[in-house]
């Protein structure tokens, strides 16, 4: 009775799951929702203040200066991530994670409120926990899980993390391996590496024995928690395994030539025994033979795969599948965006969510290939295995035009299946114009009908067509037929548009290509020389979450996180007193400001983060971000096209040689002062950098960085925060 | 009151033709007080080494993110051996005879150009390294340091003030100083400046005596050359430490 009364408020207080009915056609990305939790707006140095106080005064000093350590690091680097934009809390992920959670430890009140779940956006598959319990669990795990059965079994396990301190222990334990104390006197460092490696196995091993008594507890199948470990061993492919068609991109007579497909796919090579020596996990036979010999005892009978609506399951995991597609597309990962977007077209052929996410992909593509750029997350073909390597092929494979064409192709014909969709819109413009000034085609050298031999059949490949309806041709026929099949005449690619050529408005994207090539020659000669001011004429800007980084190389721990984050705050005061001086109206979007009730600005500041990583990430590559649509939301919401990252980094540098320049001075005596002089004084370096984007054009317009030989001093920092604002608002000089 | 109306000229032709520069937080223009100082390596004025000390005051706006213009008053006070100086016999006078300390006192003006390190070291102007060169005029005489009695009354008629003695007391320089240092700012307003000078300040001319007494045997020449060199050494090699005010 209590179980299920307990489950009532579980479904009862998770509305979110089975209230809302997501619109696949219009997805939306995962967006925080309702209160901010404390997690997200404490400052790192409160969290580790408060964790300080755990530090165990009993135990021998250096593992009190390692815990120190760990508190320290931990909790300020934790903070960056959940500040990071990828973690995301109220949406229905979490809270369905949440009710798992409830689920698990509805005996244990006091360690359910202590543990705190939340969704990672992350493709990878993996699950975090922090000493203080935090738990992330990505949106690649959720989207590779069978059924919530599986999920539970990997939140015991985390769970069983933060009950035993394993973090912290890992990281105490690591620190007296590195400096050779207690038990590891006298080790080598293979050995030591080695003990590394087989104390975090430990930790693991003892997550799962435990987590899984624990799991054992509820009423969740063992059955599916054993099939988690094979999950995990092939969670390095996409989340299903589907035969890509090569027919895919053929219509009428346009037809991808074989080439650029692989006879058969690298067959998946992922085997359970693997040599785990130099591996933090045990390998997935070990665990897995582990949970058979702990489960001996216990029945599977009368447990379920679900305890929640199987529903409410189906909807978190394509959530989690959609949500991979689009941090595919943010890390650059076209072939991963592609593939997976094709995998969920098989359930939904139409969506047309899936059919843009697939157009930026070869969008993006398209460019990094026109450009020259591999990105910094390019895989090579043959180190894919499984069906999804055919889209590295076919993207690696096919020659720069031909992909643009083919890009153009599927792009245009999403545009038509949603004419209102400008990004869509703008990506066909921008693949006509480098068709225009790359491959110098014109919409003339593209056919209008298809081959005569195939225009009665233009649905069917051209080989097949030839030969069903060859008996029927004449000897002139065949003739020509043949003739245009042969490679040097049968340009595939000329019959990509045909069905478009009398479309007004594809070709007006030619006559506007032309245009816009003219504009971009135009800019070019526009663009400033290095070194030049800036000058952007700004009056409103909003300044994005400010990086402050503080290391000094002298020190052993050479990151200072506590002084870095006051004067991250400080830095706030001196952009606001520069923007006074010069009447810029600026709007400050920062982490360590926000208060629990606004989450919107904390989702604001995620796309953002999204949005210049992305940014970044294509390097001088001008392709539109795939956050194009959001950023223009922003644009609007906070009435400027400005945003602006500026960051400060404080250097003390370890100075090299001073031994040896003391014993020269001493050698050669007129030398020693500066010998004297060159040790005694501190080598400082201050980076002040900003980044200008204008929201409306997905361009940087200002790149600017200024490197100060001193320590970051206040006034150091004002006269060049003041210097980059009032290059912001300078009115460009008329001509 | 001219002088007012062209200073008030002056800023307001700085702050329309450099509005751009930017300045420490918009302020470029500042004030300073920057006494240079250094051991006496010629003519100390007494037995033993003295500290040559120059008061400097100055001005200067910031025209560009690595420029600033300015000018300045330095005010030359320095001291001439214990030596001695005497006019010819005229007119069945006995010869005038000084014996003491002379102190050299007068003002040069300067204007100087001030080149923030930004290129190399991103400083930006009127805060961190700078270099300065500035070109330099400047007057001063000679005069009593304390009036003494003379200790030989026979062979001269001793007089007990330098300017007695009628020497064409009037001598000018000119020349260049090149800088070099920092200014660190405190509390938005406060500099303090530290740095070094090496100067090149020479005679503009030499000038034939016109008192009472031509100094026949060289004497108003000698007083005349040895504050010229002592004058040349006084600027020649100096350490700054001042302060300074940013004003607007």
């Amino acid at each position: 009775m209590k179980l299920l009364c307990g489950l009532f408020a579980v479904l009862l207080f998770s509305p979110q799951i089975h209230a809302q009915d997501i619109e696949w056609q219009n997805y939306k990305p995962l967006q925080c929702a309702g209160k901010v939790p404390d997690d997200f707006t404490e400052l790192s140095s409160q969290k580790y203040h408060t964790e300080k106080q755990e530090i165990d005064v009993n135990a021998k000093r250096g593992v009190q200066k390692s815990q120190d350590q760990f508190f320290l690091k931990s909790n300020f680097i934790m903070n960056e991530v959940l500040h990071s934009g990828r973690v995301v809390f109220g949406d229905p992920v979490t809270e369905y994670l949440n009710n798992i959670k409830d689920i698990l430890l509805r005996d244990d009140p006091q360690l359910r409120d202590k543990i705190r779940i939340y969704t990672f956006r992350s493709a990878e598959v993996n699950a975090y926990t922090s000493n203080d319990g935090i738990v992330l669990v990505t949106t690649g795990l959720i989207a590779q899980a069978e059924n919530e059965s599986q999920l539970a079994f990997i939140l015991s396990h985390e769970f069983q993390h933060y009950i035993r301190k394993h973090a912290l222990n890992e990281y105490v334990e690591s620190r007296a391996m590195l400096k050779g104390r207690g038990i590891y006197r006298n080790l080598d460092p293979n050995e030591i590496e080695l003990k590394a490696f087989q104390y975090s196995k430990d930790l693991e091993s003892q997550a799962d024995s435990l987590g899984l008594l624990l799991y054992a507890k509820s009423n969740y199948s063992l059955e599916a928690a054993q099939r988690m470990f094979d999950v995990l061993l092939y969670s390095y492919l996409p989340f299903d395994e589907v035969k890509f068609s090569k027919d895919y991109f053929n219509e009428g007579g346009y037809r991808v030539p074989a080439e650029y497909f692989l006879d058969s796919v690298s067959a998946i090579s992922a085997v359970d025994d693997y040599d785990d020596s130099k591996s933090t996990h045990p390998n997935i036979k070990s665990r897995r033979t582990a949970m058979i010999n702990e489960v001996s005892d216990l029945k599977d009978e009368g447990r379920k795969l679900f305890i929640q609506p199987e529903d409410a399951f189906k909807k978190i995991q394509n959530i989690c599948r959609y949500e991979d597609c689009v941090l595919h597309l943010n890390n650059c990962e076209f072939e991963e965006a592609f593939y997976n977007a094709y995998l969920l077209t098989q359930n939904d052929p139409n969506n047309i969510f899936l059919k843009k996410i697939m157009t930026r992909a070869l969008y993006g593509k398209s460019f990094y290939k026109n450009y020259n750029h591999s990105g910094d997350n390019a895989v090579y073909y043959k180190d894919v295995e499984g069906e999804s390597q055919q889209i590295y092929y076919l993207f690696d494979k096919m020659p720069k035009k031909d992909f643009n064409i083919l890009t153009l192709k599927y792009a245009w014909n999403v545009h038509r299946a949603d004419e209102k969709d400008e990004t869509v819109n703008r990506i066909c413009q921008d693949l006509t114009a480098e068709l225009e000034s790359e491959f110098n085609l014109k919409a003339d050298d593209f056919k209008d009908a298809y081959p005569v031999v195939v225009a009665d059949t233009v649905k069917k490949p051209l080989k097949d067509s030839i030969k069903t309806s060859e008996k029927n041709l004449s000897k002139v026929d065949k003739i020509k037929a043949s003739e245009t099949t042969k490679s040097s005449d049968y340009t595939y690619w000329r019959y990509a548009f045909v069905d478009y050529r009398n479309d007004s408005s594809f070709n007006q994207l030619f006559a506007d290509a032309e245009k816009i090539n003219n504009e971009n020659t135009a800019g070019e000669k526009k663009r400033r020389k290095y070194g030049e001011e800036y000058a952007l004429g700004i009056d409103r800007t909003v300044i994005v979450n400010p990086i402050y980084l503080k290391v000094d190389e002298t020190r052993k721990d050479p990151i200072r996180y506590v002084a870095a984050e006051q004067l991250k705050l400080d830095l706030q005061n001196k952009i606001q007193a520069c923007a006074d001086a010069l009447d810029l109206q600026i709007k400050y979007l920062e982490t360590m400001n926000l208060t629990n009730q606004e989450a919107d600005k904390f989702n604001d500041l995620a796309m953002l983060n999204n949005w210049i990583g992305e940014e970044l990430n294509h390097d001088d590559v001008p392709v539109v971000n795939s956050n194009n649509e959001m950023m223009q939301q922003l644009v609007s919401k906070y009435n400027t096209e400005y945003f602006t990252w500026v960051g400060v980094i404080s250097f003390k540098e370890k100075k090299e040689y001073v031994g040896g320049r003391i014993f020269l001075g001493v050698l050669f005596l007129p030398y020693l002062p500066f010998a004297v002089a060159y040790a005694v004084k501190p080598n400082y370096d201050t980076a002040i950098f900003t980044l200008v984007a204008n929201g409306k054009t997905g361009e940087f317009e200002m790149q600017y960085s200024n490197s100060v030989d001193a320590r970051d001093l206040s006034s150091i920092q004002k006269s060049n925060l003041y210097y980059i604002l009032q290059q912001m608002k300078n009115k460009p000089q008329k001509k | 009151m001219k002088v007012a109306l062209v200073s008030g000229f002056i800023l307001l032709f700085c702050y329309h033709a450099f509005a751009q520069a930017p300045g420490y937080v918009g302020k470029k223009f500042s004030l300073y007080y920057n006494p240079a100082f250094f051991i006496t390596v010629y003519n100390s004025g007494g037995d033993g080494p003295s500290i040559n000390l120059r008061h400097d005051f100055s001005a200067d706006y910031v025209v560009s993110k690595s420029i600033a213009l300015g000018g300045s008053v330095k005010l030359i006070s320095l001291k001439l051996n214990n030596d001695f100086y005497h006019t010819d016999y005229v007119e069945g006078h006995l010869s005038k005879a000084f014996e003491g300390v002379v102190k050299l006192s007068g003002p040069v003006f300067s204007v100087y150009v001030k080149k923030f390190s930004f290129r190399k070291r991103g400083y930006i102007a009127p805060v961190g390294v700078y270099n300065k060169i500035e070109f330099c005029v400047g007057s001063y005489s000679g005069k009593t340091d304390r009036v003494g009695t003379p200790y030989d009354p026979d062979s001269y008629d001793y007089v007990n003030r330098f300017e007695y003695l009628g020497f064409n007391n009037h001598l000018t320089t000119a020349g260049f100083i090149y800088s070099f240092g920092r200014q660190s700012l405190f509390f938005d307003r406060l500099f303090v400046t530290t740095g070094g000078s090496l100067g090149l300040m020479l005679p503009t001319g030499i000038e034939r005596g016109a008192g009472i007494g031509t100094g026949g045997d060289g004497s108003e020449l000698s007083y005349r050359g040895q504050a010229s060199w002592r004058t040349f050494g006084y600027f020649m090699l100096n350490i700054n430490l001042g302060i300074g005010f940013l004003a607007l």
